[in-house]
């Protein structure tokens, strides 16, 4: 068959003058322009599914998508994130990058059931995590999560968490819809969650306040209490004295001359005896 | 019998059932004569195709079981199929061995078969395509297909730090 050039514009098995033979091996490429050029856009979408749905590896997806634009454009088509298979966005932790994340993305929002989960996976974990999002926590969740991802090549002990990682059977046979609608809901109750939480921090740390100053003026109540109350037995342990005193010393007691001193002693004595 | 006719004029004579792997076709006859022109389609490319399905229509002939029937109305409802493994690991062999054709030969019969609406040869091609794609590094994609790069030195640059991901040893 590489013995002769067909034309395929025109039919004809005298090639065009422009053309020229390639010889490749046992293969042979008897046009210029691009292969891909002939077909149309559904043919090479399809071409692009049956590799996503069986990429061993991510770059089985990523190089054909750096090749023109033309791929690059069809190699986004949610139709063919749908169909990546786990093997094409697991990427382990060390690897981990805005960049894959996105990907990841991507493919979720595209309706693919295993990056669904595990996109949602990693981001609940974030979540949980520290708010201020640190790149090493990211890279150690992924790390987690992907040691499940890479099917246990390197050590044995993965099998577990590699069965935690994959989503139920039932859910797989489930026809997902893209994930944005549920999800963007989910985003807005989690927002709405958090500025729940944020004031009730708040009211928290008011309430806290207004608990200091309430325990502060509860002391410094207690003490005047105290005071005061001392104060009074003082006062009443005096008066019983006064009371249980013979009057006669009292009498005593007051007839040396202290003047406005006498009065009020008497003064109390009075009271009592009324 | 029924009579195809070639873009180039070549007539071809083929059985009913043989032809009638083409829905198209299948389609057609049912309400017109049995001389179908099929002008975008090269006599090398229908003979080729006559090929797969006369191979396709003997095997295909004794199990016509409502349950194929059924999973390819099921697969033809849905915009784009897959593989439905073919059973028969005989057929299956014969499948590779007629794929082992050069790019260009192969695209030539997936847009015939597309056109006719065969299929089982589209999916046998495209995968077979896809498997030739998998595995590659870009440049020998471009090389293998014609594809020119119409990427600016600055876009593949930026592409390139954008999948750098992918290419990490995982």
């Amino acid at each position: 068959m590489g013995s002769r050039t067909v034309c395929y514009v025109c039919s004809e098995s005298n090639p065009c003058k422009r053309r020229r033979v390639q010889f490749d091996g046992e293969e042979y490429s008897g046009e210029k322009a691009c292969l891909f050029d002939r077909l149309p856009d559904d043919i090479v979408l399809s071409i692009l599914c049956c590799l996503s749905a069986s990429a061993e590896r991510p770059s089985d997806l990523v190089s054909v998508m750096t090749t023109c634009k033309r791929m690059n454009r069809l190699g986004k088509n949610p139709l063919v994130l749908e169909k990546a298979t786990l093997k094409s966005f697991s990427i382990r932790g060390e690897n981990w990058s805005p960049q894959a994340h996105k990907f990841l993305e991507r493919c979720a929002d595209a309706g693919n059931v295993e990056a669904c989960y595990l996109f949602g996976m990693v981001d609940r974990m974030l979540f949980l995590g520290d708010t201020s999002r640190s790149i090493p926590q990211e890279r150690r969740i992924q790390e987690d999560l992907s040691c499940g991802v890479r099917t246990g090549r390197d050590d044995p002990f993965s099998k577990p968490s590699s069965t935690i990682l994959r989503p139920p059977e039932a859910v797989k046979g489930f026809k997902f819809q893209a994930r944005r609608p549920p999800d963007t809901g989910m985003i807005k109750e989690l927002e709405k969650a958090q500025e729940f939480r944020q004031r009730c921090e708040l009211e928290e740390r008011l309430a806290l306040k207004a608990y200091r100053k309430a325990q502060k003026d509860l002391i410094i109540a207690n003490e005047r209490c105290a005071i005061l109350y001392r104060n009074r037995e003082a006062i009443s342990t005096k008066l019983k004295s006064l009371m249980l005193e013979p009057s006669n010393f009292f009498w005593q007691s007051i007839k040396p001359d202290h003047g406005g001193y006498v009065h009020s002693r008497l003064g109390y004595h009075v009271q009592a005896e009324g | 019998m029924i009579k195809l006719v070639s873009g180039d004029g070549a007539e071809f004579e083929v059985e009913e059932e043989v032809a009638f792997q083409s829905k198209i076709i299948k389609d057609i006859v049912a309400d017109a004569d049995d001389v179908i022109p099929l002008p975008t389609v090269s006599s090398k490319v229908l003979i080729q195709v006559i090929e797969y399905c006369r191979k396709h229509a003997a095997v295909n002939s004794f199990p016509l079981s409502p349950s194929s029937s059924a999973a390819a109305a099921a697969s033809s409802s849905s915009s784009i199929s897959y593989s439905k493994p073919v059973s028969d690991p005989a057929l299956r062999a014969w499948d590779n061995e007629f794929v082992k054709l050069n790019n260009s030969s192969l695209f030539d019969i997936v847009i015939a078969a597309n056109y006719l609406d065969i299929e089982e040869l589209v999916d046998l091609v495209l995968e077979t395509v896809a498997d030739r794609i998998k595995g590659k590094q870009a440049q020998e994609i471009r090389r293998q297909f014609n594809i020119e790069n119409d990427f600016t030195p600055e876009e593949e640059e930026a592409l390139r730090r954008e999948n750098s991901w992918a290419f990490q040893n995982n």
